[in-house]
């Protein structure tokens, strides 16, 4: 049975709201897709502009999110999904190739920034 | 009876073990074909071909189509077929690393011993790229690249190493303090300390005062590095009081180096620079190469580091064969050219044990490869060539088999949706094709311009500008660079105005912030080749006439033209009907030549149009308005009539009885410059005209707008403005529209633009519709002006909705409102736009075209000089029209 907090502010329930929060990722992801860098390997690097797209990203069950090189690494290596790197991590785009470049393997990875074209 | 079926081998997990232990139904179940008749994979090799009666031997592009597994490339992999195969078609190297490729698998398979590949080539050849990309084939796991540059060789058998020991508590408790700002001051000044080790490569100090801090590569960094480290680290734990044993434990460990764990575990293993590595360091490797490479069976190496600083680990390691798994490979990369410096050549004994496979320098095939694989994510045009008869044949059936191979990488190895930009230009792959073609061209060019030992031979003027090694170093060509443009062109960016556009200053805005426009952004494909061919022209004037380099600008830009970038040849466009890259990357959703895909565009178009102007119109359900299905048959019907002879308009109709079965009516023209219709004017009056936002809506609907725009030239002027220079033959100067400057062939090339018969393709007229404010309705007049052969329009009206003025964008119209502040600086914008690559006069010749339907007799009287500017006169609703062309509903 769905909670009270389910359909709270959305007016849909269950599989609808399971489809709308899809639909949501899907598309939160496409906007992102804009401004990117080609990492070695293969990996893209999609720099998003901090807001509702970021938001989103960041609780999609298929995106892990990486607040440090440590963890970024571990989230590469895993076999599916992308990755989610918040505007607050301690990680930098160079520390980001250079993992990257010791990993043979083609990722998505989004980066959250203040603005686009930062 | 005996169960035929073969019982399904489950291989997840068959490459951790031994090839020696593996049974032949397991082999066969690992194994995955690439490059059978089911599915050819491109090849590109020298075969002997029949010429003139003798056979000579080339290099060509075909296919392996093995029908049986000898014949067939393959490789033993975890993953599912269709992942391989995604993985191989859209990944695949270029042209010329194929063979390499070739063999690269062929050493995979299980009975081969030999298992070592040394590549050689230029940076961004793609050596290590096609090494993890083979490893990626066989497990959805990293591959492991080492960056060899400046390290010990030795270290790849046995390396001493920082324990964090197993629950790794020291860096996440540092970490941890790190992220909130809880670091004593005296551990940050530590930190610095441990940045210094090879300039911040392991640990860097944010802007914020934070570390970012590579645990991983910091413990692996080489035994010298790693002691330092431990050094310092050993002080912070004290400092920030963990150092008090439990898990906070923190070591040094001698342990098997990256080359054993991988034979171990059965991984392959990319050493990546080789020969940037330090020297004499791999002496110690020249056994494990000779196993590797099948001469040796066995091979024994011996830990130097045991007991190196009361460190603990193994005393050695042996190699055996009947210890190899199926992944393990062992790839070395290194680069073609030696300075001396970083990069050296590799000990003799490695050349003689290991042939190198040198990358040659790209070739065109090579380059198009690449660009196509930047831009959409599949090689496009080695598919296209692989397939060229087929896809030839049934262009639809080839795009699909492109878009599902592009939706399988995503879906299956990316995991994540196609970039929106990707897909619509492959929607559009017959573009992507001859877009890549021109630019690989122009990469290739730029490259051999800028290289010393190539351009200054070919043109001897460029020794004048200094072409030299360090020119060259500082500006090459290669594929990043190809990355870097693709890059910096997908997003939308600022634009700087063209010159001679006119700018305004208003000083309420020093202190009153403006608001934006609240128009949606327009689709990154539908400017994407004109920001891309903006870029690379910018790029190639920067870095040669903007440096003092004349002569090399003055090539570049030959070869921008010669490479049909921005513009081609006025002949060769006219003989062929090629576009240009800028316009062949500049795609809208309006060119999508799919009937059913038009229609869907068009119900939608049609009904948010009734919806915004008619207030009775509220179904939000498209369906409930007008059926897809009537609106198909509409578009249908219009595609086979030819409306440049019917001239015959077709506008929404509004009538709420008759809309569901006709979605869209007729409206004529009558041309009063057509004298034999003069008289039908008496029966019209002005609410019989076609409202000015019917009629602009329309131009904006897949086949209608395009039909409608065939429809609105004739020839009547020529004939209507002889008869006016014979009856005013007698006057002196009369009211011919003719410049003074312009000599009979410019009047006759103006006259061949008003009526759409120029050989620019450039053409104008104006409509006169009428226009409701207020309840009062008056004529207005729209100025179009048009260049077929690059399918851009202009539009000069009066106002329309944001929401039209941003589908005109998408369909490569321009709509200017004339009632605007900056109105003459955005038409003077687009007609620049819109005449490039034209001859020089066809501006004088345009404006000329345009009097001839905008000069009378009332625009003198009202201060307008046929003295003024194009754009000026274009948005002037002052201007009177000379013989008016009106549009009526039928």
């Amino acid at each position: 049975m769905p909670s009270a907090s389910d359909n709270a502010g959305t007016g849909l329930q269950g599989e609808e709201r399971e489809l709308a929060k899809k639909l949501a990722d899907i598309v939160a992801k496409l906007n992102a897709m804009s401004e990117f860098k080609t990492l070695p390997h293969g990996s893209r690097l999609y720099r998003v502009a901090k807001g509702w797209e970021t938001s989103i990203i960041e609780t999609d069950p298929e995106v892990t999110t990486a607040t440090t090189l440590g963890e970024f690494e571990k989230a590469l290596r895993q076999n599916r999904g992308q990755v989610f790197i918040p505007e607050d991590a301690l990680i930098s785009e160079d520390g980001i190739e250079q993992v990257c470049q010791r990993n043979g393997v083609a990722k998505v990875i989004f980066k959250e920034v203040g603005t686009k074209n930062e | 009876m005996t169960d035929k079926k073969q019982k399904k081998v489950d291989v997840k997990g068959l490459l951790d073990r031994k090839l020696s232990e593996l049974s032949d139904d397991e082999i066969k179940a690992l194994t995955k074909p690439i490059g059978t008749s089911q599915m050819p994979f491109p090849m590109y090799g020298t075969l002997t071909v029949e010429a003139g009666g003798s056979q000579e031997l080339e290099q060509h592009l075909t296919a392996i189509a093995g029908d049986v597994p000898t014949k067939a490339l393959s490789i033993l992999s975890e993953r599912d077929y269709a992942e391989v195969i995604t993985l191989a078609l859209s990944d695949m190297p270029v042209p010329s690393m194929l063979k390499m490729f070739e063999d690269a698998l062929e050493q995979r398979k299980p009975d081969s011993v030999r298992r070592i590949q040394l590549l050689v080539g230029d940076p961004g050849a793609g050596k290590s790229y096609m090494s993890a990309m083979i490893a990626r084939m066989q497990r959805d796991e990293p591959a492991e690249v080492l960056d060899c540059g400046g390290k010990n060789m030795r270290e790849l058998l046995f390396e001493m190493v920082l324990d964090f020991g197993a629950g790794e508590q020291l860096p996440k408790t540092i970490d941890k303090k790190n992220k909130a700002g809880a670091l004593d001051p005296m551990s940050v000044g530590l930190l610095r300390q441990l940045g210094d080790i090879e300039k911040g490569k392991y640990v860097k100090e944010l802007d914020d005062g934070k570390f970012e801090i590579d645990w991983e590569g910091l413990s692996k960094s080489g035994t010298q590095n790693v002691e330092n480290a431990y050094e310092i680290l050993s002080k912070v734990a004290h400092v920030e009081g963990i150092d008090n044993g439990g898990g906070n434990a923190l070591g040094m460990n001698s342990q098997y180096g990256p080359l054993i764990t991988s034979f171990m575990k059965g991984d392959p293993l990319v050493l990546d620079e080789y020969n940037k590595s330090k020297e004499g360091t791999d002496d110690n490797l020249q056994t494990v190469l000779q196993f590797a490479n099948g001469e040796l069976a066995e091979c024994t190496v011996e830990n130097p580091l045991k007991n190196k600083d009361a460190s603990s680990g193994p005393s050695h390691f042996t190699f055996r064969r009947e210890d190899m798994k199926p992944g393990w490979f062992l790839t070395l990369t290194g680069n073609a050219s030696i300075d001396g410096v970083t990069t050296r050549e590799l000990n003799k004994s490695v050349y003689s044990r290991i042939e190198p496979q040198v990358i040659p320098e790209p070739t065109l095939m090579d380059w198009q490869h690449r660009i196509c694989q930047i831009m959409v994510g599949i090689p496009v045009s080695t598919l296209y060539k692989t397939f060229r008869e087929q896809a030839d044949e049934d262009p639809k059936a080839f795009g699909e088999f492109l878009m599902d191979l592009r939706r399988q990488k995503a879906e299956l190895i990316e995991h994540a949706p196609i970039p929106p930009m990707q897909e619509t230009l492959l929607q559009n792959w017959e573009n992507v094709n001859a877009a890549s073609e021109y630019l690989a061209k122009c990469y290739m060019g730029w490259k051999d311009l800028v290289n010393p030992n190539v351009g200054p031979m070919a043109h001897p003027e460029l020794h004048e500008d200094g072409i030299d090694e360090e020119y060259a170093s500082q500006v090459s060509i290669d594929f990043r660079k190809v990355i870097q443009h693709i890059e910096f062109a997908t997003p939308l960016r600022p634009e700087q105005s063209d010159v001679g556009v006119k700018h305004k200053f208003n000083k309420k805005f020093l202190s009153e912030q403006p608001e934006f426009d609240e128009r949606p952004d327009e689709d990154l494909a539908l400017n994407f080749g004109k920001r891309l061919t903006d870029l690379i022209s910018r790029k190639m004037y920067e870095t040669s006439g903007a440096r003092g380099k004349p002569n090399l600008y003055r090539e570049l830009k030959r070869l921008m033209k010669e490479s049909g970038l921005k513009e081609l040849h006025l002949q060769e466009a006219a003989r062929s009907n090629r576009k240009s890259v800028e316009e062949l990357l500049s795609i809208s959703v309006f060119d999508d030549k799919n009937p059913s895909k038009q229609a869907e565009l068009a119900q939608k178009l049609l009904c948010d149009y009734l919806r915004e102007t008619d207030d009775r119109i509220a179904a939000t359900d498209n369906e409930k308005i007008v059926t897809l299905t009537k609106v198909k048959q509409a578009l249908d019907t219009l595609r086979e009539t030819d409306t440049s002879e019917t001239h015959e308009l077709t506008v929404p109709n509004l009538d709420h009885e008759t809309l569901s079965s006709q979605p869209f009516v007729a409206a004529e023209i009558l041309d009063t410059a057509d004298e034999s219709r003069v008289d039908e004017l008496d029966s019209k009056s002005l609410d019989d005209l076609v409202t000015h936002d019917d009629l602009i809506a329309t131009l904006a609907v897949p086949v209608i707008g395009e039909k409608n725009l065939d429809a609105v030239w004739e020839t009547n002027l020529s004939a209507y403005l002889k008869q006016e220079q014979q009856s005013t033959a007698s006057a002196e100067d009369g009211a011919d529209p003719a410049n003074d400057d312009l000599g009979p062939m410019e009047e006759d090339e103006g006259m061949n633009i008003a009526e759409n018969r120029s050989s620019t393709g450039i053409a104008t007229t104006t409509l006169v519709v009428k226009k409701v404010k207020d309840g009062q309705a008056e004529d207005l007049s729209v100025h179009i002006v048009r260049n077929n052969d690059r399918g851009k329009t202009l539009v000069v009206s009066g106002e329309v909705s944001p929401r039209i003025e941003a589908i005109f964008k998408e369909a490569g119209i321009t709509h200017v409102n004339r009632d605007e502040p900056n109105a003459a600086s955005r038409v003077e914008s687009a007609l620049n736009d819109i005449l490039r690559g034209t001859p020089e006069k066809t501006k004088e010749r345009l404006k000329f075209a345009f009097l001839l339907r905008n000069l009378d007799e009332e625009n003198e009287k009202a201060g307008i000089s046929s003295e003024a500017n194009l754009s000026e006169l274009m948005v002037n609703k002052e201007i009177g029209t000379n013989a008016p062309k009106y549009v009526f509903k039928k």
